[in-house]
């Protein structure tokens, strides 16, 4: 049977980013991509290379994913409620596999770190957006009392920052409910 | 008899290395034969497989470098200096190893299927929050006020082996500063920590 091409590219990079989430970027093989976007590899040697698929797939879930998500955060009128929606959010996401595994920004640190510059940019816009969005709920939750120490904000949305790095870790052994516990404790740092 | 024509711990060093530097499921046996200079057979009948090269290797990492790193912690020195002391010691760049944590590194690859590595990650995790706790102890924090301390410290180790990757080393200092200060904070605020 003739294979018909009737995905479009967007769905290739939707299938090619599921791969990269749950195998990472250099395990993965253009044999793999092939395979999983079914096509022939020739395809992915020619004209939808490994690279170009990551990249796209790193892009679209910032745009996709994370920039909707951070708008939001960025828009909503109840302060560190909504850090703590987002979170455990988040949580839910990584333990029903919604997420397949971890963050898939936080994998690409660990194990791209900084050695591909475009990556970088990508990292640098990703976690820029971040902390800009946890800085306008701070700012909300500084108006509505709930920041005991406003002079603050820059240091807690740093520190804010840097909990999606460790709760795409803990996910791996911990509950539900530790996981949850674990926030409220992180966000009481900060009240 | 034929003696072994290879060190074990020799080995093991060079593939802690290549698989932290390339992930383990990027490794073929061909790159770590070549990164080790031991041939296929030995490698099987020394490790049975590639899996047993990776738990071989975590032992060797665990012994050699994070046990020592969580000794720190039983130094005489006030509190915040010694936390400060012991996370910094995994986020040093080295020649051989890249910044970090090698058992957080395999795990954010591994933990999610593979049941070995996701019970040591467990075990190396309440390993790092025991010694937390007994440390907090020493320095006169209630039983209750050390649980609850240890687990937020531990969230910070998993933050900063991840976070520090993309940092500067001035930014990783100022991180850990920043957050042991907010964490240690509490305890000032309820009057049991000056």
């Amino acid at each position: 049977m003739a294979r018909t091409l009737n995905n479009t590219y967007p769905e290739f990079v939707k299938k090619a980013q599921h791969l990269f989430w749950v195998k990472g970027y250099k395990t993965v093989t253009a044999e793999d991509l092939a395979e999983h976007l079914n096509v022939s590899k020739s395809v992915i040697y020619n004209k939808y290379t490994k690279d170009m698929l990551f990249m796209d797939a790193l892009d679209s879930y910032v745009v996709s994913l994370s920039d909707p998500i951070m708008a939001e955060i960025r828009n909503s009128k109840e302060g560190l409620e909504s850090l703590r929606k987002f979170f455990y959010m988040l949580i839910d996401a990584l333990l029903d596999k919604t997420f397949p595994r971890s963050c898939l920004m936080v994998n690409t640190v660990v194990e791209l770190r900084n050695e591909q510059n475009r990556v970088s940019d990508i990292y640098d816009r990703y976690f820029g957006n971040m902390r800009a969005s946890y800085l306008a709920v701070l700012t909300q939750a500084t108006k509505m009392n709930q920041i005991k120490n406003p002079q603050k904000v820059q240091d807690y949305a740093d520190f804010l920052v840097g909990l999606i790095f460790g709760i795409s870790v803990l996910y791996k052994i911990k509950t539900k409910t530790e996981l949850h516990l674990y926030i409220d404790e992180q966000l009481a740092l900060i009240e | 008899m034929r003696y072994k024509e290879f060190n074990t711990n020799k080995v093991l060093e060079n593939c802690i290395s290549l698989f932290w530097q390339q992930g383990f499921g990027s490794c073929a046996i061909n790159d770590i034969v070549k990164k080790t200079n031991v041939n296929r057979f030995s490698l099987y009948k020394e490790f049975e497989n590639k899996e047993g090269i990776l738990l071989a290797a975590l032992n060797l990492y665990y012994e050699r470098y994070s046990s020592k790193q969580i000794a720190l912690l039983d130094q005489e020195k006030p509190l915040k200096k010694l936390l400060k002391e012991f996370y910094l010691s995994f986020l040093e760049d080295i020649e051989t190893h890249p910044p970090g944590c090698f058992m957080i590194h395999i795990s954010t690859e591994l933990a999610d299927h593979n049941q070995s590595i996701k019970s040591r990650l467990d075990a190396y995790l309440k390993q790092i929050e025991k010694a937390l706790i007994t440390t907090l102890q020493r320095h006169s924090i209630s039983e209750t006020k050390s649980d609850q301390l240890s687990i937020q410290l531990t969230g910070l180790f998993c933050n900063s082996m991840c976070f520090c990757l993309i940092q500067n080393s001035q930014e990783r200092v100022s991180y850990i500063d920043m957050s042991l200060d907010l964490i240690l904070n509490k305890i000032t605020q309820n009057g049991t920590y000056a």
